[in-house]
């Protein structure tokens, strides 16, 4: 019944919500199954941007309805978000680097050096 | 200056004076040594091994000077009175305290009371003689390394060769200094503590001279085995000073003697668990039965060592402890001491009449004469006994340095060996004639003329027929005296015999020599101290027993009746001195000694038949069977350490902390195993996590929403 509403009501805050949670699942299951290093990255980037894609439709004025606010909180934490995203982004491949350096492969299940 | 100034400060001095020396030797031992050899022990050059043994020697000397002025100063304070001299005076103090816990104060504290002072007189005396004496003695311990090294025989070797090492003689007085030192602190010591402290103190001292020789194995297991067989007897002594702790909550001598009488009264039991407690460190200290056998081993120490410590001074500091305590033994314990004594002079003087070799006659000797003082402190006779022990101070250090004369001659201590001596040896031979005849206690009763040995032994008697008089079923403890009497005379008549009469049954004993005039002079002086030292002071009433009498504690002076359970009576002083008693006295030592001298005069037929009857049977019960008692507490000893050891301290206490610790890391295993390293399944982890939070969060707001 919900999936029925959500096809006929107009496009709104659900609609964002369900392709930021998409978007997500899609970055967990990435992360998990890749064993190509660049590939778990990637997962990450997924994830990462599904949590953006919520905070833009849960702040954005338009789609709550109430146009004349110019409540920007949403927006920034996705900013945030994209600037600590980038700077993972340059860690995690100097980590890449380094571990392809070190063992000649980006296969994560290589890197088991901590097991107990 | 007043006495109650001058002789603390004198006898300090007395006591310090050896410590200094010790020091002294110690440092400088250690120094020449090194700089000698190279490393620790190394030879020490013969002429500075000398200086060291001149360092110790005059040491002793400033001791004896300061300890006959003090025994001058006591004199001059106190005259010679008429009989029974008033109630005992004694300077108590301290010199430094050393000790604040709670109630508990110890420190450096003196008691000095004639026994004091004519103790510190003996000790440094026979000290001085035997310091002297060691220089003839152990002259070849100055010997250097290399070709004139000592060589032991007795000692093994790997090769199966003569030992050789570099002398030690510094060594010997370094430990002479130390012992001294510790002698002089027990007859000093103010305090039970103090007491304590140096009892172990002389102990040690004591182990340290028997191992003198310590590369041969009977020198260091008989040195071994006098530290053990005193330990049993402190074991008693610590709980005997526990209780007099939890009784008087003090361990100062002179208020201890305040209380005694109120606690005897209200504690009798504690009171005879104190006696009986103190009682059996003097039973190991003084080799008395059970604990007689470490003396006899204790002989294969250097024979001045012998003549010191093993018969003048520290086996008689049990006999001077006894004394010392007096006020605080009940009268049970007395006759307990009294009985041990008994037995123990008995099996002393029986022992000393089978063995073959010269020391160990000698040191069972001593082992009688302690049971003799221990038996007259026993029956009441305080001044008696300790006389005895002034006495046999004298004559049993003149016997021990007269056979060191005599094994220097003839290289070995086994009576057989020797024979026909008199002729080579003149001097030693007459010195030790008077000492045998002290040790024998000959004198012309109706006279009252004598030698030392002569008086101490008669008043000594006197206790003996008085107490059995008064206590008739105790009549063995006038016996066994009497037969250890006869005994005694048969003993040391067949000593001289077989040593100095009759033909050389050796090639040694017939090359032999006199010895030079270090060793003889010394004998000299304990000899005069062996005829002189129970005599009065011409013109006065001044000897060795009105001083002792001067400080005999309150209780000697009336009979005293113990409770009663036992139903004795220790008679006291005027009834020894009631003129049947001591006519009957007289004439028992007296008849005893002339008995047991013919006896053994024809036993071994002038010097030319050595074995005594029954000898053979007594040597193997002396060899074997004596110390199969103590190889039985080794063996039970063994088996408790063997228990203790592995059932108990591996099987329980190592198995219970092993058990924990593997259990710890069993734990610790089984954890590890989810630690795989695996990146994804972390992953896939973190999404699960996310999934319960998720629903969790979602089902509380569910409710919210709903509730």
């Amino acid at each position: 019944m919900i999936l029925a509403s959500l096809v006929t009501e107009p496009v709104g805050v659900a609609h964002y919500l369900i392709v930021g949670a998409v978007l997500f699942i899609a970055g967990i299951v990435c992360m998990a199954t890749k064993r190509n290093l660049l590939g778990v990255l990637m997962g990450v980037e997924l994830v990462l941007n599904g949590a953006n894609v919520n905070f833009i439709a849960i702040g954005s004025p338009y789609l709550r309805g109430d146009a004349a606010s110019v409540g920007l909180d949403g927006q920034l934490m996705a900013l945030f978000v994209i600037v600590l995203a980038a700077a993972e982004a340059a860690v995690a491949l100097a980590i890449a680097l380094n571990f392809y350096n070190t063992v000649h492969t980006i296969d994560v299940d290589a890197a088991d050096q901590l097991r107990g | 200056m007043t006495p109650e100034r001058l002789l603390p400060t004198l006898l300090l001095l007395a006591w310090l004076a050896p410590l200094a020396s010790f020091v002294v030797s110690a440092i400088a031992g250690s120094l020449l040594s090194r700089r000698h050899g190279g490393q620790e022990g190394g030879a020490v050059d013969g002429a500075a091994a000398r200086t060291i043994g001149h360092v110790a020697t005059g040491a002793i000397g400033v001791s004896l000077v300061a300890s006959v002025l003090a025994l001058g100063a006591w004199i001059a304070a106190h005259p010679a009175t008429d009989g029974h001299a008033p109630a005992a005076t004694a300077y108590a103090g301290e010199w430094f305290g050393v000790l604040d816990v709670g109630p508990l104060h110890v420190g450096a504290a003196y008691y000095i009371d004639a026994l004091t002072v004519v103790m510190a007189v003996v000790v440094t005396l026979v000290a001085t003689c035997v310091h002297v004496y060691s220089f003839g003695y152990l002259a070849e311990e100055t010997a250097a390394e290399g070709l004139e090294a000592v060589a032991d025989d007795e000692a093994p070797t790997y090769y199966g060769n003569k030992l050789r090492r570099a002398g030690r003689l510094h060594r010997f007085y370094q430990h002479l200094s130390l012992f001294c030192f510790a002698m002089l602190g027990v007859v000093l010591a103010g305090n039970a503590v103090m007491t304590f402290a140096f009892w172990e103190l002389v102990g040690a001292s004591s182990y340290l001279l028997i191992g003198f020789y310590y590369e041969r194995p009977k020198a260091a297991a008989a040195a071994t085995k006098a530290m053990l067989f005193n330990r049993v007897g402190d074991v008693g002594m610590l709980v005997g000073l526990m209780a007099l702790w939890g009784l008087a909550g003090t361990f100062d001598y002179e208020r201890l003697f305040a209380m005694a009488p109120t606690w005897m009264a209200s504690h009798y039991g504690l009171a005879t668990l104190v006696g009986a407690g103190l009682f059996c460190g003097c039973i190991g200290k003084s080799a008395q039965v059970p604990l007689q056998g470490w003396l006899p081993d204790a002989m294969a120490g250097p024979t001045p060592v012998s003549a010191l410590v093993h018969s003048a001074t520290m086996v008689a500091a049990g006999v001077f402890l006894v004394g010392r305590i007096y006020p605080l033994l009940t009268v049970e314990v007395l006759v307990g001491i009294a009985s041990v004594g008994a037995v123990t002079l008995l099996v002393g003087a029986t022992l000393a009449s089978v063995s073959h070799d010269l020391k160990r006659v000698l040191a069972y000797s001593t082992v009688s004469q302690l049971g003799y003082m221990m038996l007259s402190l026993g029956l009441g006779g305080w001044t008696a006994g300790l006389f005895h022990l002034v006495t046999h101070a004298g004559f049993k250090a003149l016997l021990f340095l007269g056979a060191g004369s005599v094994i220097h001659a003839v290289g070995t201590n086994d009576l057989r060996a020797m024979g026909g001596l008199r002729r080579a040896m003149p001097a030693t031979a007459g010195l030790m004639l008077v000492g045998a005849l002290a040790l024998m206690g000959a004198g012309v009763p109706v006279l009252g003329l004598g030698l030392s040995g002569f008086f101490s032994k008669d008043a000594i008697f006197e206790y003996a027929v008085a107490f059995a008089r008064t206590n008739p079923s105790y009549a063995w403890l006038f016996w066994a005296p009497l037969i250890g009497a006869v005994l005694t005379a048969a003993y040391i008549t067949r000593l001289g015999l077989l040593t100095f009469v009759g033909q050389a049954r050796s090639e040694k004993a017939e090359h032999a020599h006199e010895s030079p005039e270090s060793m003889l002079v010394p004998m000299a002086v304990v000899a005069a101290m062996a005829i002189g030292a129970g005599w009065a002071v011409p013109g006065s009433r001044l000897s060795v027993p009105s001083l002792l009498a001067m400080s005999a504690p309150e209780a000697t002076h009336h009979a005293r009746t113990g409770s009663a359970w036992s139903g004795v009576t220790l008679p006291g002083v005027e009834s020894a001195h009631e003129v049947d008693v001591r006519a009957a006295a007289g004439w028992a030592a007296i008849g005893a000694t002339l008995v047991g001298v013919t006896s053994a005069l024809l036993m071994h037929r002038g010097g030319r038949k050595c074995e005594t009857p029954a000898g053979a049977p007594m040597r193997q019960f002396d060899e074997h069977w004596l110390p199969s008692v103590s190889r039985g507490c080794d063996a039970v000893a063994r088996r408790l350490g063997a228990f203790v050891s592995g059932p108990l301290d591996r099987g329980a206490i190592d198995g219970g902390l092993a058990g924990a610790a593997g259990l710890l890391k069993s734990t610790g295993g089984g954890l590890r195993r989810i630690q795989t390293g695996s990146l994804r399944q972390y992953v896939f982890f973190l999404a699960l996590g996310v999934v319960l939070v998720s629903a969790a969060s979602l089902g509380v707001a569910l409710r919210w929403i709903n509730g």
